[in-house]
């Protein structure tokens, strides 16, 4: 446990005391100073200033432009970071099959299978791919469906919560439970190779970005139906994630932004163990009250990871931890200096290498 | 008093709009520069120059994989052509791409924008003939694999070059101008040319990517349709990038390493 003093995290009330006094003093402080020669050119100083109202009124209207553009900006290079692929993949060369995957309780979660000219009509190699915290399973079409021309159907799946599911069932908070249907996955795979023969249940792969990550690298990681996994700019340790330093005012937006949307900073132990793979799935005690389980994993065929060095997200320092941790051989893992935390101008790169993960395994 | 309060309010005003114009500036860069550097610690980069004559001196970048480093194989190698109307680095992703699959790449700036499409073509075919000969004296290359690989323009000048030159045995071609029947020289008929083309492009229609296709008969699995993404095919690169390196692996059949699954007792 990291000692209560060293814990960092957002003081609301001073966080958004100081955040409106910055928010006041951009939008006030300039627009009195603009005024200040036309009161000073009033009674009773009445000083000749040679600045009349209308230059103050220019000034105001100028500044409040660039206000409003440098806020649109703000916005786009957002929406830049995040929003990466903007138009949608359409080719009549790939196909979407929309499923429902039971999870149990009546319940059932909504998504795609995805298949190209090179997927087998009989079974065809499975790719698992989970989306992130707040996205949807449309955000990794770009890199399913080139994954059909190597003969994968790609199960996409919207978690609960998220895509087709928010405000319908579940919440983006249900970690627990996020992380736990992807077993579910799996299950409906396998009763689908079973009763229609299109996929292969013994050819399963998991890929998982972000909160993906966190999937596949605690759930699908122990689950011996799954080859090997993928996990890109992915947590390590919870408690350092949420406990670490800020150190830009993005990454405190970002994490304000969780907590607004009801995710726990402060996770006790138990739920810090539940969300961190070196806590959970790495730790040699795979048993949750840290009994020794039987199945003993090869991790450099089974495990690749890759993160940005300037994630303000999920902080690189995750990635470190989970490398360190498993002892990594090089051509498992790709870090890059820039990207943040959608390999922003990396994704044709990032491809390259996952192409590689598969081909140096029989692919 | 009056004096001190104008320089304060003049040096006031313009520093905060020299500060606010400098921020625009640079988040309209940060949000329009869509690619730029790929930098990574797997990636080796080399940059280099070739002198094509006492006029013309082209600049190209050639990248290796640190995972490939002393590889027992020899691989394929890829020259890119990137858009003519981006420099150095708009297109280093595309070189990375094939790079970090171990494919020793290397990427020559073409910028050249005044120039008419048959200009850009006639003045680069040779360009690339002779860096191509340079190229292939890289000892980790594969010398009868060679790849070439355009965008735009540049994939005319690919594939003119490309389906002529022995050596080479793939084109990868992005969005490539019309290419008529008469500028065809010579094809030695073992090139496989693989195509990608949005059906909005406004600058190639796909009427051009049609007779394309049938004129360097193209079968169906070789050429990719997306119905959205323009000239530039914006969100469909990385999608178009595997699709080609799968093509590439399924037709070369470069050696990997194999990491084989070991049972642990």
């Amino acid at each position: 446990m990291i000692e209560e003093e060293k814990v960092h995290k957002i003081e609301w009330s001073s966080f958004l005391i100081k955040f409106m006094e910055i928010l006041l003093a951009i939008l006030i402080i300039p627009h009195i100073l603009f005024w200040i020669p036309y009161w000073l050119s009033l009674p009773p100083l009445s000083l000749d200033l040679g600045w009349q109202a209308m230059n103050s009124i220019i000034l105001n209207i100028l500044y409040l432009l660039f206000s409003l553009g440098f806020i649109g900006m703000e916005f786009m290079y957002i929406d830049s970071i995040l929003n990466r692929m903007p138009i949608e993949c359409v080719s009549d060369k790939v196909t979407f099959e929309k499923i429902q995957v039971p999870i149990g309780g009546g319940h059932s979660l909504p998504g795609d299978i995805v298949k190209g000219p090179m997927t087998p009509k009989e079974n065809a190699p499975v790719l698992i791919l989970c989306h992130g915290l707040g996205g949807q399973r449309t955000d990794f079409y770009y890199f399913a469906i080139p994954l059909t021309f190597m003969g994968f159907a790609c199960v996409l799946v919207d978690a609960r919560g998220h895509g087709e599911n928010e405000g319908v069932f579940g919440h983006k908070w249900d970690f627990q439970w996020i992380v736990k249907d992807f077993g579910r996955y799996v299950d409906y795979i396998e009763k689908r190779a079973d009763e229609k023969g299109d996929l292969n249940a013994d050819e399963i792969i998991a890929w998982g970005a972000s909160m993906g990550g966190i999937i596949v690298l605690n759930e699908a990681y122990l689950d011996e139906r799954v080859k090997f996994i993928m996990a890109v700019c992915t947590i390590g340790d919870a408690e350092f994630q949420t406990q670490r330093k800020m150190d830009t005012l993005s990454e405190k937006i970002i994490r304000a932004g969780f907590e607004i949307m009801g995710i726990n900073y402060r996770p006790t132990p138990l739920q810090a163990r539940f969300l961190s793979p070196i806590l959970n799935s790495f730790n040699k005690k795979k048993g949750f009250f840290g009994h020794p389980i039987d199945w003993e994993i090869d991790n450099d065929y089974r495990v690749m990871l890759a993160h940005c060095k300037d994630d303000e997200v999920l902080h690189y320092g995750n990635f470190a931890i989970n490398k360190e941790y498993l002892n990594m051989p090089p051509e498992n893992y790709i870090d890059f200096e820039n990207g943040n935390h959608s390999f922003a101008g990396l994704e044709t790169a990032l491809v390259g290498k996952m192409l590689v993960w598969f081909w140096m395994r029989g692919y | 008093m009056i004096i001190v309060f104008w320089i304060l309010a003049v040096f006031l005003v313009a520093g905060f709009i020299y500060f606010t114009i400098r921020i625009i500036i640079y988040r309209w860069a940060k949000t329009y520069r869509r690619w730029g550097r790929v930098l990574t610690e797997n990636l080796l980069i080399e940059e280099k120059e070739f002198k094509i004559s006492e006029a013309i001196t082209i600049k190209g970048w050639s990248y290796g994989s640190t995972d490939f480093i002393d590889y027992e194989y020899k691989m394929p190698g890829v020259i890119v052509l990137p858009r003519r109307d981006r420099k150095y680095p708009y297109f280093e992703h595309w070189a990375a791409h094939f790079a970090l699959q171990g494919y020793p790449t290397l990427a020559i700036e073409v910028y050249d924008k005044n120039l008419s499409i048959d200009e850009f073509v006639n003045k680069y075919r040779p360009i690339l003939r002779q860096i191509k000969q340079e190229f292939v004296q890289d000892p980790r290359i594969d010398t009868n694999k060679l790849i070439y690989f355009g965008v735009e323009d540049s994939a005319k000048v690919a594939v003119l070059e490309g389906l002529k030159d022995e050596n080479v045995k793939i084109i990868c071609g992005i969005s490539m101008p019309r290419i008529e029947d008469t500028e065809i020289q010579e094809n030695k008929g073992d090139t496989n040319i693989y195509l990608v083309h949005c059906k909005n492009d406004k600058v190639v229609p796909i009427s051009d990517f049609k007779h394309n296709r049938e004129l360097l008969n193209i079968p169906e699995n070789d050429y990719v349709v997306f119905e959205l993404g323009g000239h530039h095919i914006l969100s469909q690169e990385p999608i178009s990038a595997a699709y080609f390196s799968i093509r590439i692996k399924d037709k070369l059949q470069p050696k990997y390493k194999l990491i084989e699954k070991k049972e642990i007792a």
